[in-house]
């Protein structure tokens, strides 16, 4: 059982290392150095960054009040909203890219004009559309972490004084730290490789709305293969980074005796 | 001093209640019962976890009924201990203290630490731990906080024998030194017998029976305690009191018994005693002349079935006493007036 299980998981790893090097080996070295330093590759690497880190907040300060909300009380329409919150999941982002269109072009396009505020083809776009993407998966991960401590962890701490609020920050978010990282590295994963949503909702516009899978896109639309090749390394570099950095933060040698 | 008057809750399809009882300051209160009797809706119920539809509770003469758990001033030891996983020993016993804000908090947590026998654990974390030194640190963590109610749910239940005695004895000691006040869910009836000063006993979220340990193990009120306790009861009458405790007429013999409910004289009572106390022998009183019927072995004992006057009675027989009984025939039985216990009917 052991040996078979490691030499899948050798196989799987192995097939990955090829996809990925592929990529790596397809251009020329020089070549990738000078394209790292244009102006669209630094431009589409900072939006996607910073709208990714953003978003992620975002997600996570919503997540973690529904999720725990979901897990813990009962109320009216809980069934409803458990499965209206996970259902876009199932959704391609193409189709979350359009609801999101029809919603801000359409149905509150009245009160935006009101509030003079433009949502459609920019940032904002962006990042609506990576909070949107990113926030069900996050929010799965947190219920299924909070519905995992056992809720007479809080009685206790609340017979020893501690009020709700006090008792959620003191002993539910540490005991819940697992599944907060796991959460975090998703929601950031998804937002960072937010495609579909992205280029429906925000437009995919040269240097305004260019996030780094958008730029791959109209590169490859271009016939710029190289600018597109490195911009998709330099996608795989961050989350490479990212993976190793969130790895690093997790808590270690805890949970596994008791 | 807490008193629990009519308390009814509904939680779901199950009832609890009406129960009613009280804890005097320093009293151990045990509630016995079997899996889904609402032990722990009860425990919960106090703790203020659960809202009750109707009844109070009082804490001192002071309504807490409404009273969210944090401002009780109780503290809670479950079974499975729920150490917080994130801090060390001493940060889960402190856990309590730092809300309250206690200037010489290491001081205390040493304190509790030593009589508990776990001071060289302190900068562990409790995955590192064994279940009796996780339940230790559960109590410490509780009893630190010096609480009004020590409110414990099977804290000895997923121990091995020997440490649950171990345990059993020193959390008594330690309570009773301390003055807590303790409410104390449990199925099993060693705990009470060691621990408690009364007993509650619930079944299908009905209260049964509640009463001073003696009482409940040796003359429980309520039929089904009876059963469950497994103790003997006779019926006679009240013939006279004496300084040495109280005659009963049972059928044509006199009985002593030194533990009594004050029943007027020629009264009908209950008289009881526990299998344990049985002797076969005669003696000078209390002497009883039964059939024996059955001999059979339970575990280093034998159990004997002896009918009197078409009522089964139960003795337990230490094994060397067995080689001189003969089954069936007439023996006398002598029971001690210390373990007879009479009681209204």
């Amino acid at each position: 059982m052991v040996f078979l299980s490691v030499l899948i998981t050798y196989g799987v790893g192995f097939l990955f290392s090829i996809t990925f090097l592929s990529l790596f080996l397809s251009v020329n070295p020089l070549e990738v150095f000078k394209e790292l330093f244009t102006r669209e590759v630094g431009f589409a690497l900072w939006l996607t960054l910073w709208t990714s880190l953003i978003s992620t907040l975002v997600v996570m300060a919503l997540a973690v009040p529904t999720a725990y909300g979901l897990a813990r009380f009962e109320f009216p329409l809980k069934g409803i909203l458990k499965i209206l919150i996970d259902l876009p999941m199932f959704f391609p982002e193409l189709l979350i890219g359009l609801l999101l269109l029809v919603l801000f072009s359409d149905t509150l396009s009245g009160v935006l004009k009101t509030l003079n505020l433009q949502v459609v083809f920019t940032k904002k776009a962006v990042l609506l559309a990576e909070v949107f993407v990113s926030l069900p998966f996050a929010v799965k991960i947190l219920y299924t972490t909070f519905l995992g401590i056992d809720k007479r962890y809080e009685f206790v701490a609340r017979s020893l004084g501690y009020t709700p609020l006090e008792t959620f920050f003191r002993v539910v978010l540490p005991m819940a730290r697992h599944g907060l990282l796991s959460a975090l590295v998703v929601a950031f994963a998804r937002s960072f490789g937010a495609f579909g949503a992205v280029l429906v909702f925000a437009g995919g516009v040269y240097m305004k709305t260019e996030t780094l899978p958008v730029g791959i896109f109209l590169n490859i639309s271009y016939g710029n293969i190289e600018r597109a090749t490195v911009m998709g390394i330099v996608l795989m570099l961050v989350s490479f980074l990212t993976l190793v950095l969130f790895e690093r933060l997790k808590p270690q040698g805890e949970g596994e005796r008791f | 001093m807490l008193e629990v008057k009519n308390l009814y809750l509904k939680a779901g399809s199950f009832e609890l209640g009406e129960i009613t009882f009280k804890v005097e300051r320093g009293e151990h209160l045990t509630v016995l019962g079997p899996s889904g009797s609402g032990k722990t809706t009860l425990l919960e119920t106090l703790a203020g976890f659960r809202k009750p539809r109707r009844g109070r509770i009082l804490l001192n003469g002071r309504d807490i009924t409404d009273l969210p758990p944090e401002r009780r001033g109780f503290a809670v030891v479950y079974q499975d201990y729920l150490l917080f996983l994130h801090l060390t020993v001493f940060e889960n016993i402190a856990f309590g203290l730092r809300k309250r804000k206690m200037p010489a908090l290491r001081r205390e947590v040493l304190r509790i630490a030593e009589e508990l026998g776990i001071d060289h654990l302190l900068d562990k974390k409790p995955n590192l731990l064994s279940g009796g030194e996780k339940q230790r640190v559960a109590i410490a963590r509780a009893l630190v906080v010096k609480p009004e109610l020590l409110l414990m749910d099977e804290p000895f239940s997923a121990l091995d024998v020997e440490t649950k005695g171990k345990l059993r004895t020193l959390i008594g000691e330690v309570v009773k030194k301390h003055s807590t006040t303790v409410v104390h869910i449990t199925h099993d009836p060693t705990d009470a017998l060691e621990l408690a000063d009364k007993v509650l006993f619930l079944k299908g979220g009905k209260m049964l029976e509640y009463s001073p340990t003696q009482w409940f193990f040796n003359c429980p009120q309520n039929p089904e305690v009876e059963r469950f306790v497994e103790t003997n009861t006779l019926v006679g009458t009240v013939e006279k009191y004496t300084p040495e405790g109280v005659w009963v007429k049972v059928g044509n013999t006199r009985l002593l018994a030194k533990n009594l409910k004050k029943v007027p004289s020629k009264e009908r009572v209950k008289v009881c005693f526990r299998p344990e106390t049985v002797a076969f022998k005669k003696g000078t009183t209390n002497t009883l002349r039964v059939k024996l019927e059955k001999l059979t072995p339970k575990g280093i004992f034998y159990e004997a079935l002896l009918s009197l006057g078409g009522k089964t009675l139960k003795a337990t027989v230490p094994p060397w006493e067995v080689d001189f009984l003969k089954v069936p025939s007439e023996v006398d039985i002598f029971l001690p007036p210390s373990g007879l216990f009479v009681s209204p009917l």
